[in-house]
């Protein structure tokens, strides 16, 4: 299975937290966007993430650009329960504990 | 604030592949739309980066190169033609750069090097800057300095040497004085180097072996260091065996020995004959050297004004000293390498241009279908990095028996050849040329692939080139030709200097002659004893079956040494200055008719010339025409050298000149003196034979044993492999040179050849409307060939521009041909344009024979 870095696995425990656009991720997370992004798309390329783009039309609705969510796959499931083996203050780390 | 951050967005997608770039930009602008803030933004970069890199992926590049490698397996002419082309350029280049590497780069193979000096005599009065040194004035040097922490002095020398029971042999000794090892700071491989005490006689008689003396006369035996043998007679003690790599001053030195520092030397300053290498401080420069040594010269000057008279010192990093005048051709002819590799560079860029053209509808295809512009630019980069890659491990291959081969040839007559192999520098050398090489030629098709126009390719691949790629490859075409253009002319001077020496007649046989040196032992003590001994071994040589004449002279033309002696002319007006100098040599009867040199006036030596009859002398026509302008120098008597009581000698008659330094110096006037009378001990033997003279080798060496077993006979050659010595490393240049070119030529014409069959083919629907609208055939040949013209004559005119420019740096190289010369230039020009209209003209005679129905059906 291929290494996933600790920034890398913060991303993927905050998609499978629930929080699944790359503002959202790099809030919670408290990483920087130039982190995340480069975070999301190596994630893509090893198939542990998959992305979609929201339609239009709410997009149009809510006025704003449309956004592209994230959620986690099978394969990405099991390599967060890797990456939370190998970094174990994961935890405290969480989402939502910056604000908290 | 917002606006600034979405522009930089904007920017920073450029970096991200296309395909990706619009949801890139469209995900950023949804970041920005929750933050528009800069500091949010600056996350774009990283991003961008990231994906640009993805591209490079080891994976992707695996594809790639995959890819390539498929696309080069169904095209394996073309493939072979690129790779031979690259194979040789590259090969080429990595040879000559090697052996650059080794004689001109690598550092010596002594510790510390860079502090290795050279110091000479620079005798100002006679403009001679490098001048040996006289013992009295180096010991000033060496006792006066404060900048060298060694300065020793040798003197190359020789003697026949032989283990006890064993056949004497000439060696090479040189004479040295004992800090000279601790100067050049090598120790011995077995047994040690000189003692100090060593230098003074009698326990001077000590030799240390070189490696390969070592090896091929005492049997690489380790028990020799401490064995007794003769040298010149004289028992010497083995006290050491240097490495391999040490054979300073010359490659073939047996033995050093140590220089015997008698009282006499401490005060000899007239004669000078020691050569001086130092190790400067490690905190001096040779500048600082420089001034230090030229206050004990002036010193040396005012204390003894007789012989110290405007003497002062030259100094020269020893590299520099050592490889002298090999500098300027050897970068030369890297020059004309490189030259080489630029046209072969051309030409794969060239081909490559032709088959990106007929690709262009794969490319198409693939950008249709998603590529983007970057990954077909990838694409090529990489099939022309795999092609480079391959064509320089084929070149290397070549490097390496060029390599191998320059240096065995080049071994005798260029300084440090030994030197020369392949390491890690030419390996890396290499490595950089095939990569710059790649990039170089696949830029151009990979740049015209990333402007296609999918549309227009994918409608209209049949129809040939873009006019930009056309031009482009017109433009390479032109690169290549005056490039070939200046290589030509090059070699052509080169070559017709070398027809030039090799067709002066020097002035003596140059077949038909066994020429030996004869090294006579320390018995020959007396003139009497010296003279009988060639007396007997002339008449000895001369009985053997297939001699027509034999003769022995001190010094022989070409390969031997150069005597010099003032000429005083009796009853003539006293000269202003010091006397003129003339050359001088000792020669018996016989060796002129041996030589075939004619004897144009009066008589040549005779065996009457004895000791005790009349000083005779016999000049050569530039010594009669010089100083005898207005009659004849028969009869008038002269005297040489420097003594006002030598006796006068009687000019008895004039000979023919003789260009002694080789065919390309001019005859100097020159003095012969009976051997008889001007007694020498070592002599050279010169045989003139009927049959080969090589069979006569072991005859000679029979009558020489037959009068005296302990006389040696070494250099044993003829009078052709003398010359072929002298005319060697211009054989060699002239070769490389002349190879260099007429590959050069080869590939330019096979460029042109290539773009006008390719310009041809496609316009056979043109030329099809053309004749069936009833153009002539010959009308359609002169478009065709005019059009290889156009392009032709142009780089013809810009090489030869260029060459006008650059030959005079092969002055070196040239002899009685000027850099400009114009036959030169002419004939080049005209056959280069020969051979382009021939290459021009096959594919116009193509197409003038197309069938005007099937071209135009075609379309």
């Amino acid at each position: 299975m291929p290494y996933t870095t600790y920034p890398s696995t913060l991303v993927l425990h905050a998609i499978a937290d629930g929080v699944r656009y790359g503002f959202d991720i790099a809030d919670r997370t408290g990483l920087q966007t130039g982190t995340v992004y480069p975070a999301l798309r190596r994630l893509e390329s090893l198939g542990y993430v998959r992305s979609s783009w929201e339609s239009e039309r709410i997009a149009r609705r809510e006025q704003r650009p449309a956004r592209r969510y994230y959620e986690i796959t099978r394969a990405g499931t099991d390599a967060l329960a890797a990456g939370r083996k190998r970094f174990e203050n994961l935890g405290r780390l969480s989402p939502g504990q910056r604000h908290a | 604030m917002p606006d600034l951050a979405r522009r930089f967005v904007a920017i920073v997608s450029r970096l991200a592949p296309g395909a990706a770039r619009r949801e890139f930009r469209a995900e950023w602008e949804a970041e920005l739309a929750t933050d528009p803030t800069f500091a949010r933004a600056a996350g774009a970069l990283p991003d961008a980066w990231f994906l640009f890199r993805q591209q490079w992926s080891f994976a992707m590049l695996m594809q790639d190169v995959r890819y390539a490698v498929r696309l080069l397996a169904r095209r394996p002419a073309y493939t072979a033609l690129v790779l031979l082309t690259l194979a040789l350029g590259i090969g080429a280049t990595t040879a000559v750069f090697s052996v650059i590497n080794g004689v001109l780069i690598r550092p010596l193979p002594f510790p510390a090097p860079a502090r290795l000096v050279t110091v000479w005599e620079n005798d100002r009065l006679n403009l001679k800057p490098r001048y040996p040194v006289a013992p009295a004035n180096y010991q000033d040097w060496r006792a006066g300095n404060h900048t060298f922490e060694q300065l020793a002095a040798y003197v190359d020398g020789g003697a026949p040497l032989a283990a006890p029971g064993a056949e004497p042999f000439h060696a090479n000794v040189v004479v040295a004085t004992t800090n000279f090892f601790e100067t050049m700071q090598v120790a011995p491989l077995l047994g040690r180097t000189f003692g100090e005490a060593e230098g003074v006689p009698p326990r001077h008689r000590v030799l240390v072996l070189s490696f390969a003396a070592w090896q091929s006369r005492f049997g690489a035996d380790p028990g020799v260091v401490g064995r007794t043998v003769q040298f010149g007679e004289m028992p010497y003690q083995v006290i050491g065996v240097m490495p391999r790599t040490f054979t300073f001053p010359i490659r073939d030195t047996d033995a050093w020995r140590p220089m015997a520092w008698t009282p006499a030397m401490t005060t000899q300053r007239a004669q000078h004959f020691l050569a001086v290498v130092g190790r400067l401080r490690p905190t001096a420069t040779i500048d600082e050297a420089r001034r230090d040594l030229e206050t004990i010269a002036a010193a040396a000057q005012r204390a003894y004004p007789a012989t110290n008279d405007q003497r002062g010192t030259t100094q020269l990093p020893l590299a520099e000293a050592i490889v002298g005048d090999a500098r300027r051709p050897m970068l030369l002819l890297f020059a004309a390498v490189g030259l080489l590799l630029l046209i072969g560079i051309v030409n794969v860029a060239n081909l490559m241009l032709v088959e990106s053209a007929a690709r262009r509808r794969e490319m198409a295809l693939r950008a249709a279908l998603g590529a983007d512009r970057f990954r077909l630019f990838r694409q090529l980069v990489v099939e022309g990095l795999l092609l480079s890659v391959c064509g320089g491990a084929a070149g290397l291959l070549i490097a390496a028996a060029g390599t191998r081969s320059l240096a065995r040839i080049a071994a005798d007559y260029v300084p440090r050849m030994q030197d020369v192999r392949m390491d890690a520098g030419v390996l890396a050398f290499a490595a950089a040329v095939s990569l710059l090489t790649g990039l170089c030629f696949a830029l151009a098709p990979a740049l015209a692939a990333c402007r296609t126009d999918v549309q227009h390719d994918l409608r209209e691949a049949g129809r040939g080139t873009v006019g930009r790629s056309r031009r482009l490859r017109g433009a390479l075409v032109f690169v290549e030709l005056a490039a070939a253009v200046v290589l030509v002319i090059g070699a052509a001077l080169v070559l017709k200097s070398f027809w030039r020496v090799a067709s002066v007649a020097p002035g003596f046989a140059t077949t038909g002659v066994l020429t030996a040196d004869v090294e006579l032992s320390r018995r020959y003590d007396k003139d009497a004893i010296v003279n009988q001994f060639y007396v007997d071994l002339l008449e000895r040589v001369r009985a053997l079956p297939g001699v027509t004449g034999a003769g022995i002279v001190n010094n022989l033309p070409v390969g031997g040494g150069a005597w010099t002696a003032w000429l005083t002319i009796e009853n003539a007006p006293k000269p202003a200055g010091e006397p003129p100098e003339v050359g001088y040599r000792a020669a018996s009867p016989g060796y002129f008719a041996a030589m075939q040199i004619p004897v144009l006036e009066g008589r040549g030596l005779a065996e009457s010339d004895q000791p005790g009859s009349l000083p005779i002398l016999v000049v050569n026509r530039a010594l009669a025409r010089r100083f005898f302008p207005n009659g004849s120098a028969v009869g008038a008597r002269v005297r040489l050298g420097p003594n006002p009581k030598a006796p006068w000698l009687t000019i008895v008659g004039v000979v023919g000149d003789i260009r002694h330094g080789g065919p390309e110096t001019e005859p100097l006037p020159e003095a012969f003196r009976p051997t008889y009378q001007d007694v020498n001990g070592d002599m050279t033997l010169t045989v003139r034979t009927t049959g080969a003279p090589e069979s006569l080798v072991s005859a000679v060496r029979g009558a020489v044993r037959g009068i005296d077993p302990s006389v040696t006979l070494w250099r044993v050659r003829t009078i052709e492999d003398v010359m072929d010595e002298h005319l060697a490393p211009r054989r060699l240049a002239m070769l490389l040179i002349a190879g260099f070119g007429a590959l050069a030529l080869a590939l330019a014409l096979l460029g042109i050849y290539g773009v006008m069959s390719y310009t041809v083919a496609e316009r056979v629907p043109e030329i099809g409307v053309r004749l069936a609208l009833g153009a002539d055939p010959r009308g359609i040949r002169r478009l065709i060939v005019g059009d290889g013209m156009r392009l032709a004559i142009p780089a013809l005119i810009a090489g030869v521009a260029v060459a006008l420019g650059v030959t005079r740096l092969a002055r070196a190289l040239l002899f009685d041909v000027s850099p400009t010369d114009p036959a030169t230039f002419a004939t080049v020009v005209v056959s280069i344009a020969a051979v382009a209209l021939a290459a021009c003209y096959l594919p116009a005679r193509r197409a003038s024979r197309v069938d005007p129905l099937t071209a135009i059906r075609a379309e």
